[in-house]
């Protein structure tokens, strides 16, 4: 199951630079990108756990990945 | 999956069975082969059983046994942002770019940003030529479903998997990064060269502070992704007119480390590759089999083309790209 967009796992992993070595590499590469787009538009944030809950929800070795967030 | 190198007569015989194979030889072989479910690239370096070789009168052939169906497909340069339309349900995608195409640039810089390209694996790499042909050959890729070669654009293996498959894509890097803070460098613009960049909180020319602290540009410049170690290969230097040029991109923002020198880099990948290798694909890069003399020395048990960049969702330098599929439990 997908968390909701609203649970702090997605702002924490995106706004963070915590090592997700343990995960994926679709994983580890798409977060690297949208860890940089949030930090240089704080507003995109909403959009940006909208887009790695898509990836989640597409793949599902990456749900197996929200555990490590 | 099965990895294997093959007469063109064998190669043949495998499409018109309607096997689903990625290829990897010289033009004039590609050139001769039926169309079916494959795609094909042009390179003539490899790692086989017995190490690395230039291999003009074989083909490299890996077989997906796996795949419930696959569709080949050519995308022009325009299409490149339409990658993920063809993802099969369930699969993963192989993909193909000539070197030095406006494809490859635009893959490089703009792909991981193509909607829903990280929706299922994508794995391949940059297409290329004997190094002696530089300049007077085109590297090109083979789209099955023509059998036409292009030196500009993409090929696509579109695979379907039965349900339950797993697909395991991850890169093999022998590289770590190094921890010295004036090896470290920022750069204020992205793309394919650099002038400035930031060095221990500094702004410098990085051709000219290369040449003055006699930087050993064989050592990629290592990007931590979220715990994914991503290389930037140096391509040249010009100290006069102050350009570095890459291989990849290197990223805004991103901060990159001077790799730590290496010893044996065949030993560096059997070590890292541990029991892995047997019956996965893989490619590996072009400057790792000069660099590291990779000719008649293994890598593990990795075999596969030898490349121009490797591609596992994006444009990877001096690194091995390996994938597994697992049966469906």
């Amino acid at each position: 199951m997908i968390p909701d967009a609203t649970d702090p796992r997605w702002t924490r992993v995106l706004t963070s630079e915590s090592d997700l070595s343990a995960t994926s590499l679709a994983t580890r590469i798409l977060i690297s990108r949208l860890r940089r787009e949030v930090a240089s538009a704080p507003a995109t944030l909403a959009a940006k756990i909208g887009e790695l809950r898509d990836f989640v929800g597409k793949n599902a070795f990456a749900v197996a990945d929200v555990a490590r967030f | 999956m099965k990895n294997e190198m093959l007469t063109v007569a064998e190669v043949t015989a495998k499409i018109e069975n309607g096997d689903v194979m990625v290829l990897a030889g010289a033009e004039d072989l590609l050139t001769q082969l039926p169309k079916g479910k494959w795609i094909g690239g042009t390179t003539v370096y490899f790692v086989t059983d017995t190490g690395g070789a230039v291999v003009r009168d074989k083909v490299f052939c890996t077989t997906f046994p796996e795949a419930s169906g696959a569709v080949p497909r050519f995308v022009d340069v325009a299409d490149l942002p339409s990658i993920a339309q063809g993802y099969a349900p369930n699969g993963f995608t192989m993909i193909m770019i000539p070197a030095f195409s406006v494809a490859h640039s635009n893959f490089a810089i703009d792909g991981q940003t193509y909607d829903g390209l990280f929706n299922q694996p994508l794995a391949g790499w940059i297409t290329g030529v004997h190094l002696d042909d530089l300049g007077t050959r085109a590297p090109k890729v083979f789209d099955g479903a023509t059998g036409i070669g292009h030196e500009e654009g993409a090929v696509l293996l579109h695979c379907a998997l039965p349900e339950g498959s797993h697909v395991d894509l991850d890169i093999l890097n022998i590289f770590a990064q190094g921890d010295q803070k004036e090896l470290s460098f920022s750069f204020p613009k992205g793309g394919f060269s650099a002038g400035t960049v930031t060095v221990d909180g500094k702004e410098v020319n990085l051709a000219r502070y290369i040449e003055e602290n006699k930087i050993d540009t064989r050592l990629p410049l290592v990007a931590n992704y979220a715990g994914a170690l991503v290389n930037v290969s140096i391509q040249a230097v010009d100290a006069e007119a102050g350009e570095v040029k890459f291989y990849a991109p290197v990223v805004e923002g991103v901060e990159y480390k001077l790799a730590r020198a290496l010893g044996s880099y065949s030993e560096a990948f059997a070590q890292g590759a541990g029991d892995k290798g047997d019956g996965e694909y893989s490619c590996n890069c072009i400057l790792n089999y000069l660099y590291g003399e990779l000719e008649g020395q293994r890598t593990g048990n990795f075999t596969g083309p030898v490349t121009f960049g490797e591609i596992a969702y994006i444009l990877l330098n001096q690194t091995l790209v390996r994938m597994d599929i697992s049966d469906a439990a």
